[in-house]
């Protein structure tokens, strides 16, 4: 039987399966196994739907040690020989897969959105040339195939429950790297837009307006995210980013503002239920891809829709605090 | 220090062309310019060429012959010497491919440290830094956002990156392969107007083949071990769009939009 080994996501570690979605496409819905390499204190944080779950207990923050990964991955691979590796486009991610290919002299596919079948062949798509065009590219080495996986993208429901065994891996290895940890300091931002169910997303041409966009998030219940130029101008930070460059989102809705749409940004909003655009121009690239376009100041919109919030919640107390007196 | 920096000329997005039938990209005739993140990496090497002044600066690019002149603008900065890995056998390299060529000719430089990008704007794979550094055997990091340049010596670098929920910073013993992410605080310096015509062809050293040689097996298509198969336009959803003004009936069709969606 096909067995495939995915690299958890240490970052969201929960989400892990969503790799079983890349594994059951490329064995085209064939019964196979798939196993996870988990680095994880706490055995609460696992996810499901997997055969098995190699757990290593991180001790000195293997997790962040590509080569500490890597090293552990071909011992492992040695002894189970796996027929895919799959990870995920996340930091560490991007610096095991290449490292990993190279070790095994294998092709790597790098962030790859999507797996099609043709001819019998196995085509993994993945955007190039900044967005504009999407390449499906064949691997031509011998497996395993190596896959690295652009977050976000795939999503895996469970069909029926799978019995997980849990093997710890207690192999000590020696990492041959000397990367050393010397301070960690917390961000202000704490959450993943990745996550996110409501993003109230700034571009350039929310420039003026960039502190309300905190508030109208908290209003709607969602967060901040911006476009490359908010991060290029310094104002915002790359880890809420959305794009190809950034991150690939799926909340239920989106509201663009002041964001011009190039095909960059578009390449993260595939997934997005309802898009709503705020623009001076109702030609830009962004509203051809809106469910509603709002053609207007961004700091404008944002305090009139802020308002009129307000006055509904208002009215939601004045109604509550009738019915405590009847 | 020995500084090398790895750069990438990429096309500028609004005037590409695509060989549907190849399956490659038309990169002769595409106006190309300095890679974003690899802008960076270059005026990081400033920094530390400022701590360190008797750090040498050596940027090296694998790409066809036509991006000389652009190797010819940054031998204008004050970079030392140039090296472009120029030959038609490479065409088609793969990223496996690529690594291949520029890790051999690496392997037979000294150097203290390598200074790349993390991401190219035409494949964004960063897959080039990590496979380098497996074949030369050293530390490799992503994602660099800063680099400590009074505390990084010829034996260790210290530099953060900003991470998705903390900045973290490292030290990590060179030679090693420091990979830098865009950001704010990253412009070059222009060059100074005496120097814009200026002949700096000596400085730069242009490599085929036939120096590295390196077996033709391993490089280009044959080298290669993914094959771009099909290339389809990335067409987005174009959606049922409904026009508004930001004035108060267009806030009020907001607002009732986002209630009936349950978002307020």
């Amino acid at each position: 039987m096909k067995r495939t080994l995915i690299l958890g996501d240490t970052g969201l570690p929960k989400r892990s399966n969503d790799l079983l979605e890349v594994s059951n496409r490329i064995y085209d819905g064939k019964k196979h196994e798939s196993w996870l390499l988990a680095f994880s204190p706490d055995q609460e944080n696992l996810p499901e739907g997997f055969e098995r779950i190699i757990l290593v207990q991180d001790e000195g923050n293997i997790c962040e040690d590509a080569r500490y990964i890597c090293a552990i991955i071909m011992d492992l691979h040695s002894t189970y020989a796996f027929d895919a590796i799959l990870i995920p486009g996340t930091w560490i991610g991007r610096m095991v897969a290449p490292r990993l290919a190279k070790r095994l002299q294998v092709g790597l596919v790098a962030e790859i959105n999507d797996v099609k079948t043709r001819d019998d062949a196995l085509e993994f798509v993945r955007t190039a040339y900044s967005g504009n065009i999407l390449s499906g590219i064949a691997i031509t080495s011998s497996p395993p195939i190596i896959l690295s996986i652009k977050p976000g993208i795939f999503t895996w429901e469970q069909k029926s429950g799978v019995n997980t065994i849990i093997q710890n891996y207690t192999k000590k290895l020696q990492s041959p790297s000397s990367l050393t940890c010397l301070k960690r300091k917390q961000r202000s931002v704490s959450y993943d837009i990745r996550d996110s169910k409501v993003l109230v997303s700034g571009g350039g041409g929310a420039k003026r307006a960039y502190p309300l966009l905190e508030t109208l998030a908290k209003a709607l219940g969602g967060e901040v995210s911006v476009s490359r130029k908010l991060v290029d101008q310094g104002i915002a930070n790359r880890t809420i980013q959305v794009g190809q460059s950034g991150k690939i989102v799926n909340p239920r809705l989106y509201i663009a503002i002041g964001i011009d749409g190039a095909i960059q940004h578009v390449e993260g909003l595939r997934n997005v239920e309802t898009i709503l655009s705020v623009n001076t121009h109702s030609d830009a690239p962004i509203c051809s891809i809106s469910d509603v376009v709002v053609v207007g100041d961004a700091k404008i919109f944002i305090e009139k829709l802020l308002q009129r919030i307000a006055l509904e919640n208002e009215g939601t107390i004045h109604d509550q605090y009738r019915g405590e007196r009847k | 220090m020995n500084i090398i920096c790895l750069v990438k000329f990429v096309p500028d997005i609004t005037g590409f062309t695509y060989d549907y039938h190849a399956s490659a990209m038309v990169r002769e005739h595409t106006r190309m310019v300095l890679n974003p993140d690899d802008e960076c990496a270059l005026s990081f090497a400033f920094k530390l060429k400022e701590q360190h002044p008797e750090s040498l600066i050596h940027v090296v690019s694998m790409a066809p012959s036509s991006v000389v002149p652009h190797m010819h603008d940054l031998l204008r900065l004050p970079v030392d010497r140039g090296t472009l890995i120029s030959d038609p056998l490479f065409a088609g390299s793969d990223t496996y491919a690529t690594s291949e060529v520029l890790g051999t000719y690496l392997k037979s430089q000294e150097f203290d440290v390598i200074l790349s990008g993390s991401r190219s704007l035409d494949g964004a794979t960063s897959q080039i830094p990590g496979q380098i550094a497996q074949m030369l055997g050293f530390d490799h990091m992503l994602d660099i956002t800063d680099i400590d340049v009074g505390r990084t010596s010829r034996t260790d670098a210290v530099f953060s990156i900003e991470g998705e929920k903390e900045t973290t910073t490292w030290s990590m013993q060179l030679p090693g392969v420091l990979s830098l992410a865009r950001s704010s605080t990253c412009k070059l310096p222009y060059p100074s107007y005496a120097d814009l015509q200026k002949d700096v062809s000596d400085k730069l050293t242009i490599l085929t083949n036939k120096e590295l040689g390196i077996d033709s097996t391993h490089i280009g298509l044959e080298g290669s071990l993914t094959k771009v198969v099909h290339t389809y336009e990335a067409n987005s959803r174009i959606r049922e769009k409904t026009v508004v003004e930001a004035d108060d009936e267009g806030i009020e069709f907001v607002f009732s939009y986002l209630k009936e969606r349950g978002f307020v």
